[in-house]
């Protein structure tokens, strides 16, 4: 077990020595050093969904299931017997955040699943990267693209849902 | 932790004048001795700071907190200085280390203040709390007349403290016990 010791932190107590040192001691029977400490406050770090971006998978038939793809760039694809119908557009989700200048940080964002009320689909995420760099002025942004599960028994409608994105300081 | 006040027994040596006569006397009426005589030099204590107390970078708190350095290095904290995103920075990070030289195997007693300011030129923190890895702050130099020791301190922030890189300077006394 590690016992440290409060120090006798009383300015008094200082004084009263410096008494004693003087009337009583040579020079030499005390001595002061100045410790130097130091701490830096650093702008927080925060992130914000840009306002209108989502993760969109799109719009397809499922067929017997399969997957559908959003690359962080935003390119869909689909797997197995899923198909994309015309006019479906894809879109990889977008943030950007404020913070420290050319700072690290690592972003990790979640699973989620969407529902249309009644069934549900579950999607996975992916950040177009695991970790980044504040710019010198202290921002960035990065999107998230994710890969969605089509089983095949989804009734047609409109699915939605969340997932949540998180940027720490490294 | 140990709180200890304590009071400083001083041996004030009294020195009697002495005050001789002259012999009077004729030769051969005198006679000579040796006294003997002792003193006994020790060697001044001199402290010196060797490294600073650095708790490195730390993400503006939203409503204050503590961060505690312990004597070993080690940080703990309290309040908003605890999430994850405000003490998750890179940075060195330290306790403050001093050593000293003096009398070969004398004790010595640690003397700090209750608590000090660090600033960034506008805004400012405390700093206080002072803690030393001696036990009961009493430590016994080293044969070879040296000793070392560390220094922890809790360093206290406020909401929405001001960024930048906040310094300041804290007394730590030393004196033979």
């Amino acid at each position: 077990m590690i016992m440290n010791t409060r120090i006798f932190g009383v300015a008094a107590t200082i004084a009263m020595l410096g008494t004693v040192s003087a009337a009583h001691a040579a020079t030499g029977n005390t001595s002061t050093a100045a410790g130097t400490a130091s701490a830096t406050i650093v702008a927080p770090i925060v992130l914000t969904h840009t306002a209108g971006a989502s993760l969109n998978f799109g719009k397809f038939t499922t067929g017997t299931g399969g997957t559908v793809v959003v690359a962080s760039s935003g390119t869909g694809s689909v797997t197995s017997d899923v198909g994309f119908v015309p006019g479906s557009a894809t879109t990889a989700d977008q943030f950007s955040l404020t913070g420290d200048t050319s700072r690290a940080f690592g972003i990790t964002t979640t699973n989620g699943t969407i529902s249309n009320g009644s069934k549900t689909m579950s999607f996975t995420t992916a950040p177009s990267s695991a970790s980044g760099t504040t710019t010198t002025s202290g921002t960035y942004s990065f999107s998230v693209g994710g890969t969605l599960t089509v089983v095949g028994t989804e009734t047609a409608g409109s699915y939605t849902g969340t997932y949540n994105a998180t940027v720490v300081y490294q | 932790m140990h709180k200890i006040i304590r009071t400083i027994a001083v041996m004030a040596a009294c020195v009697g004048a002495l005050a001789g006569h002259a012999a009077m006397a004729a030769s051969g009426n005198t006679k000579t001795v040796a006294g003997t005589a002792s003193a006994q030099v020790t060697a001044p204590m001199q402290l010196v700071a060797t490294g600073a107390m650095q708790f490195g970078k730390i993400a503006q708190p939203v409503t204050g907190g503590t961060l505690t350095m312990s004597p070993q290095g080690t940080l703990t904290s309290t309040g908003d200085m605890g999430t994850s995103s405000a003490i998750a920075q890179t940075g060195t990070r330290s306790a403050a280390s001093f050593t000293l030289t003096g009398a070969p195997s004398a004790l010595y007693a640690i003397y700090g203040v209750s608590q000090v300011t660090i600033s960034n030129g506008a805004a400012k923190m405390t700093l206080g709390q002072f803690t030393t890895n001696v036990t009961f702050a009493i430590g016994q130099i080293a044969t070879n007349g040296t000793a070392a020791f560390s220094i922890g301190g809790t360093l206290t922030a406020t909401a929405g403290q001001a960024v930048g890189t906040y310094t300041g300077t804290f007394p730590i006394t030393v004196a033979y016990y």
